[in-house]
């Protein structure tokens, strides 16, 4: 803030010294060209900041470097993978429960999934079913049409 | 129960009523049901419980994989914010801590005042000076329009500009500071909250804000800093050098400088904020439609080839939506606390700036009175500049809070 400082006073340095000029130089031909000068001075001074400041020379940087460099703002894409994956987790815990509520079978679900490339958002592939014990043949479609009905048609139960 | 009530009858000699029949049955089957409700309702109470604990322990997971460090370290930057952990207070948030507005005013008006008994030696020496130039006018007498009167008028003007400078540098210096330091925050804050509107389903906004932020943080507050606040100062030596002499007639100059912040601001204002506002609120109605719809398909039973994962009530995405809310909030106290002491001080100069304009006017020359008048006005583009970067950030807060509400 020197700048402003320095620029402030030599700005009433230069139109004191204007005045002072002014009110000495007796009438004459010669006073309104001084007049005249010292306006010329005065303004010149005032607006010196400006062309220079867009030249960049006020503060060794150019007021359009860094403008538009920096213009990037990006998402932390570590939280959001570990995000996907508490989600997907929680889903897979949840369906475990259904499944043991449902059917009254202990079994382990894990969903295939992926980020959907346009929006980020959980696709999921494929869910595969493991029960400890081999389920009957009509349990089996059952918990696939419901799986399939609620998660994804890709059921696969081993 | 029964036969002892027929005795008790009998003795009385009326038959027992219905009613009382009735009651007693009542009060005998509530003794035998209602500590069966109550066993449903403790259990309702522990499910409640565990649910609450499992959300808790989901963000607390969530808070340690999130990057706080550069809002922590921007945090410990700040010399009259003494808000503790990040993370402490972002639980906090979560939890509805409330907002102490009686001490809020209280500490508004004595930094006020702190600012006001700061300023007060400078413009007490304006007034001297100001009044010891008009006591010289009157002794002067006759001999007021010469050349030793034109000099006395110079010196006394540029003696009461020197105190006058301090302020003003201090004023730019805050306003600078505080832009500088809410742009600091923005790019803290905004990678923050869009990575936790993209975890919480609002992609489509993430899309729309990520250049806008961008665009906002960097360009617009950047020409805040670098155009409207030098133009300030260049309108400022504008009024002092037309006020020292009037034989430079610079006024339109002034208005000149004027009139590109007064556009510059507006435009800003109006083009952006409107834009932006719109493009926020129809994003995130899109998401919320988006979601609908698969929730939709889902609960419908429409077999779904790679179906997307879309739960009722999810944990990890409450979670989410928590930590968003408390870290818009936190941002909103960040920026209260960065734009307060600049906006003080800014207030105090110019209602100070005002009184002492009206104190110095009846006496003698009127150029001081005038300037400092004319000064009062100019710094309201500061004040201007300030507030305007701390609206679009409020604002962009808010479109970011409000975009996992179309979610819900």
């Amino acid at each position: 803030m020197s700048f402003i400082s320095g620029y402030l006073l030599s700005v009433i340095g230069v139109v004191l010294i204007s005045a002072v000029l002014t009110a000495l130089t007796p009438n004459g031909k010669t006073a309104g060209l001084i007049k005249t000068l010292t306006r010329l001075a005065c303004i010149l001074i005032i607006i010196s900041p400006i062309p220079n400041f867009l030249k960049g020379k006020t503060d060794g940087s150019s007021i359009f470097e860094n403008f538009l460099g920096n213009s990037v703002i990006e998402t932390d894409e570590a939280f959001i993978e570990y995000y996907r994956k508490l989600r997907v987790e929680s889903a897979e815990e949840k369906l475990e429960q259904e499944l043991l509520e449902k059917y009254d079978e202990a079994c382990v679900v894990s969903l295939i999934w992926q980020a959907d490339d346009e929006t980020g958002d959980i696709q999921i592939l494929a869910v595969r079913v493991t029960t400890e014990t081999p389920l009957e043949t009509e349990v089996k479609r059952e918990m696939s049409q419901y799986i399939s009905k609620n998660y994804c048609s890709e059921v696969l139960i081993e | 129960m029964k036969k002892s009530l027929q005795k008790y009858c009998k003795r009385q000699g009326k038959k027992p009523k219905k009613s009382f029949l009735f009651i007693l049955i009542f009060i005998s089957l509530c003794i035998f049901i209602l500590p069966v409700f109550s066993v449903a309702f403790v259990q309702a109470e522990s499910v409640d419980t565990s649910a609450q604990t499992q959300l808790n322990d989901t963000l607390l997971q969530m808070l340690n994989e999130l990057d706080l460090q550069a809002l922590e370290d921007y945090v410990k930057g700040l010399e009259n914010l003494d808000t503790g952990s990040v993370k402490e207070r972002l639980i906090a948030y979560v939890k509805g801590e409330s907002f102490d507005y009686a001490n809020f005013f209280a500490n508004f008006i004595s930094v006020l005042l702190k600012g006001v008994g700061d300023l007060l030696p400078a413009f007490a020496c304006i007034t001297a000076v100001s009044l010891l130039s008009g006591v010289l006018g009157e002794l002067r007498g006759g001999n007021a329009g010469g050349t030793s009167g034109v000099m006395i008028n110079l010196i006394t003007y540029v003696s009461a500009l020197i105190p006058l400078l301090g302020v003003l540098i201090e004023c730019f210096e805050r306003s600078v500071s505080g832009v500088t330091s809410m742009q600091k925050q923005m790019q803290i804050v905004y990678p923050l909250l869009l990575t936790l509107m993209a975890t919480t389903g609002g992609s489509v906004s993430v899309a729309v804000c990520k250049p806008t932020v961008a665009f906002f943080s960097n360009v617009i507050v950047s020409a805040i800093v670098r155009i409207v606040f030098p133009l300030t100062i260049t309108i400022i030596a504008f009024s002092m050098a037309g006020n020292l002499t009037r034989e430079l007639k610079i006024n339109k100059f002034s208005a000149f400088f004027k009139s590109i912040n007064k556009w510059l601001i507006g435009i800003c204002v109006s083009v952006f904020g409107l834009f932006f506002s719109l493009q926020g609120i129809t994003s995130a109605s899109y998401d919320g439609i988006v979601r609908r719809t698969v929730k939709y398909a889902i609960g419908n039973g429409v077999p779904i080839v790679g179906g997307f994962l879309s739960g009722g009530y999810d944990l990890a995405v409450a979670g989410g939506i928590l930590l968003k809310n408390s870290l818009g909030n936190m941002s909103i106290f960040l920026l209260v606390g960065v734009l307060f002491e600049p906006l003080v001080l800014l207030l105090a100069t110019s209602l100070l700036l005002r009184f002492t304009s009206a104190v110095t006017q009846p006496f003698g020359d009127s150029r001081v009175s005038d300037f400092l008048s004319e000064t009062a006005d100019n710094i309201q583009y500061c004040t201007a500049g300030l507030l305007f970067t701390a609206f679009l950030y409020f604002l962009s807060i808010v479109l970011m809070l409000l975009s996992s509400e179309a979610l819900l």
